[in-house]
């Protein structure tokens, strides 16, 4: 199976849907895959998954429509709440769990806090929630996870993005005649949020040695690198895989090298994990109440 | 009274096929609805209506009284539908009437026009006019250059030139009556068709100006019609939402439909998706028995 993150494993576990895998048949997860993820803290020595790609939320702009150096700034979230001039050219990632996330981040910047992005506290999700509410006062901000399109067409100029969607635009959904270097992207090097989506096997798998090989397979270097570059446009943890050696190639321009996600800031950020059932209801109504408009 | 048995027996399929998977697939939404979640957040349907929680229930319900967020959408859902519906029946029943009585040996060809829109997925459609109205496409020039677009922006209808994706409303309504207004046109060309023209010529006979003849005969004649199309056009728009997330994506903009996605798709409550899926087809039921009762009066009428 592709496509579990870590927030929905505790669910799948309690299900018995997985299937321990028996890394004899995974060579390549010790040979390519960077060293922490081997034995990640949601998955204590791989026992029931292998990663798949990783990436982080960061701000995706257009910088030839927005003249800001908005890596430079002091909280660069703060982008979103001076987008007045860009009205209706400003995008949210519409997962609630990304989005509430982005103002809590900003809060703790501001006030030199660590954010705790898996709170369950009441009161910091629904600050968020208001925090965003703002946004459509500001902006009229959408709420789209269409900006690795909406960006490189200049529909957008401005999104709330994962690293991911920057290189999708830039490797397949560049309009002819539109240079990469338009595209930027940054995310933070800490505090910010990381995901992964992980590889595994269901328990009832009728031909578990056979989706053991397929795990392996795409957890090699080529194979992986193909994937990447040819279909997924989100980066695999490959130890080989990296900014400057894919800016070198001639395969991104030098302002989305920030979308290639480092060991360090993975080590660094917070990944978006499982909360309680009430934890979960309050980061919803919150989101809901935002997106009522 | 053979016949009749016969017709019996051919809806038996019709019915079977309704029961299975409308009331059937109702039945489920409502039992989730009244139902409970369990620790993983997963709904826990009550089968049961002797162990149905009204609890969900009574929350939303409550949300909707108190000037909740839901309350908003359901009459920002209710303005854009009764706007989509009234700028329909304006542009449909021209298209209707004409077709009806004036098309002539064109009759087959504009009636072809009109089923064609069928034939492309809805959804392609509405992603046709993405790029349409994208700033720079055909749809956005041909706006701007017969002077739609400064007549919406001077009734503050949108934005700035060229915005027509920028979450505005206006694009909203528009897509929407764009999407299904052939769901109105066509019951309502059948309503026309079928109105007896010697009704027409008696008015005319009788002094009736062309105009008086259609506002005393032919209107009131196609009442039916134009209910059958507004109910068929009604009941997908309020349960609408990616007209919305695929014109617009604002907040601003959002609908009922876009609530219910939230909660039952993607979200972790999908008890109160269940409940407001319940609760919009409750006012929906409503318009459902006007019509029903309108129809059945008309019946009656023409019977006498």
């Amino acid at each position: 199976m592709i496509g579990l993150s870590a927030n929905q494993m505790v669910g799948f576990i309690a299900q018995q849907l997985m299937r321990p895998l028996n890394h004899s048949y995974l060579p390549n997860l010790e040979k390519n895959i960077w060293p922490a993820l081997q034995n990640p803290f949601y998955d204590r020595g791989a026992r029931y998954t292998v990663p798949y790609v990783v990436w982080m939320d960061g701000i995706g702009w257009r910088n030839d429509k927005i003249g800001k150096d908005i890596a430079g700034m002091k909280v660069p979230w703060d982008i979103f709440w001076e987008s007045k001039p860009w009205t209706g050219k400003v995008g949210l990632l519409d997962d609630q769990r990304d989005a509430l996330s982005m103002p809590m981040q900003r809060d703790a910047i501001r006030s030199g806090r660590v954010p705790d992005l898996n709170t369950d506290d009441a009161a910091i999700i629904a600050k968020a929630g208001r925090d965003l509410a703002q946004l459509t006062s500001i902006c009229n901000i959408k709420v789209t996870i269409t900006d690795y399109q909406t960006l490189p067409e200049a529909k957008t100029w401005l999104h709330h993005s994962w690293s991911g969607d920057l290189l999708s635009a830039v490797l397949y959904y560049l309009p002819k005649g539109t240079k990469p270097d338009v595209l930027s992207f940054w995310g933070p090097d800490a505090n910010g949020v990381v995901q992964n989506d992980l590889l595994w096997v269901l328990r009832k798998s009728k031909k578990p040695v056979l989706a053991h090989q397929f795990l392996n397979f795409m957890l090699d270097e080529k194979n992986a690198y193909d994937n990447f570059v040819q279909f997924n446009g989100y980066t695999p943890p490959q130890n080989s895989i990296e900014g400057d050696a894919l800016l070198k190639q001639g395969l991104i321009p030098k302002s989305l090298t920030p979308a290639i996600l480092r060991p360090d800031q993975f080590a660094n950020n917070q990944e978006l994990l499982a909360l309680s059932v009430a934890g979960t209801n309050r980061w919803q109504d919150a989101w809901s109440k935002f997106k009522a408009g | 009274m053979e016949t009749r048995w016969i017709w019996r027996v051919l809806a038996v399929p019709g019915v079977a096929w309704l029961s299975l998977f409308f009331l059937v697939a109702m039945y489920a939404v409502l039992s989730v609805a009244l139902g409970n979640q369990n620790t993983l957040n997963q709904p826990l349907p009550y089968w049961n209506p002797l162990d149905w929680n009204v609890g969900y229930l009574f929350d939303t319900v409550s949300n909707i009284v108190h000037n909740g967020p839901f309350l908003k959408v359901f009459l920002r859902t209710v303005a854009y539908v009764v706007v989509a519906m009234v700028l329909s029946i304006a542009i449909g029943y021209p298209v209707a009437y004409y077709a009806a009585r004036h098309a002539g040996r064109w009759r087959g060809i504009v009636l072809l026009l009109l089923v064609l829109p069928f034939w492309i997925n809805y959804l392609m459609r509405m992603l046709a006019w993405i790029n349409l109205l994208s700033p720079g496409g055909w749809g956005t020039r041909f706006l701007h250059d017969f002077g739609i677009e400064a007549l919406f922006e001077k009734l503050g209808l949108l934005n700035q030139d060229g915005g027509w994706l920028n979450g505005q409303a206006s694009s909203v309504v528009i897509a929407l009556v764009y999407g299904y207004i052939p769901y109105l046109i066509l019951p309502l060309y059948a309503a026309l068709d079928r109105i007896d023209q010697r009704h027409i010529e008696a008015a005319r006979d009788l002094g009736a100006s062309p105009f008086a003849a259609f506002r005393r005969v032919t209107l009131p004649l196609s009442v039916p019609g134009i209910l059958a199309g507004t109910v068929l056009i009604a009941l997908p728009m309020f349960g609408d939402y990616y007209t919305n997330d695929l014109i617009s994506a604002s907040p601003r903009t959002s609908m009922i439909g876009n609530q219910i996605d939230e909660y039952a798709r993607q979200g972790s409550q999908k008890t109160i998706g269940a409940v407001l899926t319940i609760l919009l087809a409750a006012v929906l039921l409503i318009l459902m028995f006007y019509y029903l009762r309108t129809t059945r009066k008309a019946d009656l009428e023409r019977a006498r």
